[in-house]
């Protein structure tokens, strides 16, 4: 008789401790998967936040842990944005004063750029370089290039009012565009990398932004731009330029105004 | 998705007790936010076709995951919900909808449901579109070839209701985002689940005889529900009052431009061609999106319908007021309608070989 109650009674612990370390095992089990969860959604917010500056299924792929992404090759219109006089204007101004106006700046530029289809792909000290066609095909990348770089004239004169009421003195840009095929790739190493395009067409369009100093413009666009506009931009040809790494003189069009229907 | 932002309702809900008692009947009471839809006839009919159809081939499971997939890269916070509220309906605890979920996330366990789930985001995103190798390849690994022409008529059909959801800004109701069902409807939920069998496949020859814009897409579709759905929805919106057939065409021919889509683009030319629209003013619209062939309408629309390919939620909700204010109630809602079932069929049109 005792035996049985021993037996019994042992039954009834090892039940207890049975059901005592299903009970753990089951809030483990969904303490996990809240975890997992939450994991989910912030993969899911980083994705869409790094979807603004690489291509979706470039940022899937990184996401997953690939190491290698294989380049490709893409028409792209290339825009690089710098400012005029800015080197020398920060030995002469107090960079605390200076930096908040130049965050002001890109800030600015990047909305205007984002509006037109664009992104910015790099900040280089007072220039930027911006793609329109690289996140996703886009007919219509040339004209959206350009209007994005009168959009950006229009913000850098509203900035110039602020900036002037400040006492500081009015910024000046030069804004080069060139389109053409270029290799899109992840580069860089473990510490730093970055999705960019590389190739002739990006040279060019540095290059461009360059001559704007030379011909006293503000907005250069080469031939390949220019060739898919239409009339509704009004444009002004300048004399053909030498520009380094090319063996012909580069025919340029300043940007004058967009005129609406 | 409930951190991306959501804009007022673009227009005012129409108080049209018919639409309002169809709605209640079919879709439930917590789907009211479609009386903003209610002022296009031809659009309301299409999203109750979109949202009450059944496939025959693809398992229900399927369709949920594909409709929320498309919901998710669309960034339809309204469709999201109401996909989560039906599932939960139908009888499906949250713990099994977050499971469903994190399946979706993470494209589960199982290889060949991952692939279905890739097929799913390439096709709603559509940058580029996908091959048609892509669901051969679905196909060749044991899915019913029936059933992936539906999962792929049911991406295309809910990048439409998206689109049209996001862009009119349906108000997100509370109660359909964090619905819980009551005892009662858990209760009845198994007996819901055994009523709600798959309908029996339609004739393999479905197609209708009749002549109609973008027939060629929807014969894609052969053999599956998606013909009665696309087909009715185009048939209403090129029989729509609102907006003449010239800028219908116009619509379609922007949205095949954007989205590369041959297919698309050789129809609209046709209907173009038909409306007296020469081919070097067409080529010349669509390169720059204006030009003195577009009337007033045409001239705001077409720089709108372009953005309807690829869109980020809270630039769209924003432009689409924009367009409004210049176009008027009717032909905003007419216009996202049109613009819509543009992208579905361009993101059809990859079926063809």
């Amino acid at each position: 008789m005792t035996a049985a109650w021993v037996a019994l009674g042992a039954a009834l612990g090892a039940a207890c401790v049975l059901a005592a370390a299903l009970v753990r095992a089951r809030r483990r089990a969904g303490k996990l998967e809240r975890a997992l969860t939450r994991a989910g959604d912030d993969l899911e917010r980083l994705e869409r936040a790094f979807g603004r500056f690489a291509p979706e299924d470039v940022v899937e792929k990184l996401g997953q842990g690939a190491k290698e992404i294989a380049p490709e090759r893409r028409e792209v219109t290339v825009m690089f944005a710098d400012l005029v006089g800015f080197t020398p204007l920060s030995e002469r101004v107090d960079p605390a004063a200076l930096v908040p106006v130049l965050n002001d700046y890109f800030r600015r530029m990047s909305r205007v750029i984002r509006d037109h289809h664009g992104h910015v792909s790099r900040i280089m000290g007072d220039g930027l370089m911006a793609l329109f066609g690289a996140l996703v095909p886009n007919t219509w990348q040339s004209a959206d290039a350009v209007r994005a770089a009168l959009a950006m004239r229009a913000a850098l004169e509203g900035l110039n009012v602020e900036i002037e009421q400040r006492g500081l003195p009015r910024l000046r840009f030069g804004v080069g565009l060139n389109r053409g095929e270029v290799v899109a790739a992840v580069v860089g190493s473990d510490q730093l990398m970055e999705f960019t395009v590389l190739g002739d067409a990006v040279n060019l369009a540095a290059r461009v932004e360059g001559l704007t100093r030379g011909h006293g413009v503000d907005i250069l666009v080469t031939e390949a731009v220019r060739a898919r506009l239409d009339e509704r931009f009004e444009l002004r040809e300048l004399p053909p330029a030498e520009v380094k790494g090319k063996s012909e003189p580069v025919r340029t069009w300043a940007v004058v105004s967009f005129r609406e229907q | 998705m409930k951190e991306i932002a959501w804009g007022q309702p673009l227009v005012e809900p129409v108080d049209d007790p018919e639409w309002n008692a169809e709605i209640v009947r079919k879709m439930g009471p917590k789907a009211m936010s479609y009386r903003y839809v209610g002022r296009s006839r031809w659009l309301r009919e299409a999203i109750m076709r979109g949202n009450t159809a059944r496939s025959s081939f693809a398992p229900d499971r399927l369709a949920m995951l594909a409709m929320l997939v498309t919901a998710q890269e669309n960034s339809c916070r309204f469709c999201y919900g109401a996909a989560r509220a039906f599932l939960k309906m139908m009888g499906l605890s949250e713990k099994e909808i977050d499971r469903v979920e994190h399946d979706v996330k993470t494209a589960g366990a199982d290889d060949r449901e991952r692939e279905l789930l890739h097929f799913c985001r390439d096709l709603s995103r559509s940058n580029p579109r996908p091959a048609r190798a892509q669901l051969d390849r679905l196909v060749s690994l044991g899915y019913e070839p029936l059933a992936m022409v539906e999962i792929a008529a049911i991406v295309a059909a809910s990048c439409m209701n998206n689109r049209v959801s996001t862009f009119l800004a349906l108000p997100l109701a509370v109660e359909m985002e964090d619905f819980s069902p009551g005892v009662a409807m858990r209760l009845l939920a198994p007996v819901r689940r055994l009523l709600h069998k798959p309908p029996p496949p339609p004739p393999a020859d479905n197609l209708p005889r009749e002549a109609y814009p973008f027939s060629e897409v929807v014969a894609l579709l052969k053999g599956t529900v998606g013909v009665s759905i696309f087909h009715g929805d185009l048939v209403g919106a090129f029989a729509s009052p609102v907006l003449p057939a010239r800028t219908k065409a116009w619509v379609f021919a922007v949205v095949a431009r954007a989205l590369d889509c041959g297919l698309c683009e050789g129809i609209a030319t046709r209907l173009l061609e038909q409306e007296g629209v020469a081919a070097e003013a067409h080529q010349r619209v669509l390169e720059s999106l204006a030009g003195p062939e577009l009337d007033g309408t045409e001239k705001v629309l077409l720089p709108w319908v372009r953005e309807t390919a690829h869109y980020e939620t809270e630039v769209m909700q924003r432009r689409t007021h924009e367009l409004r204010q210049r176009v008027g109630d009717d032909v905003v809602v007419d216009a996202i309608g049109l613009a819509a079932l543009a992208n579905a069929c361009a993101r059809l049109s990859m079926l063809a070989r």
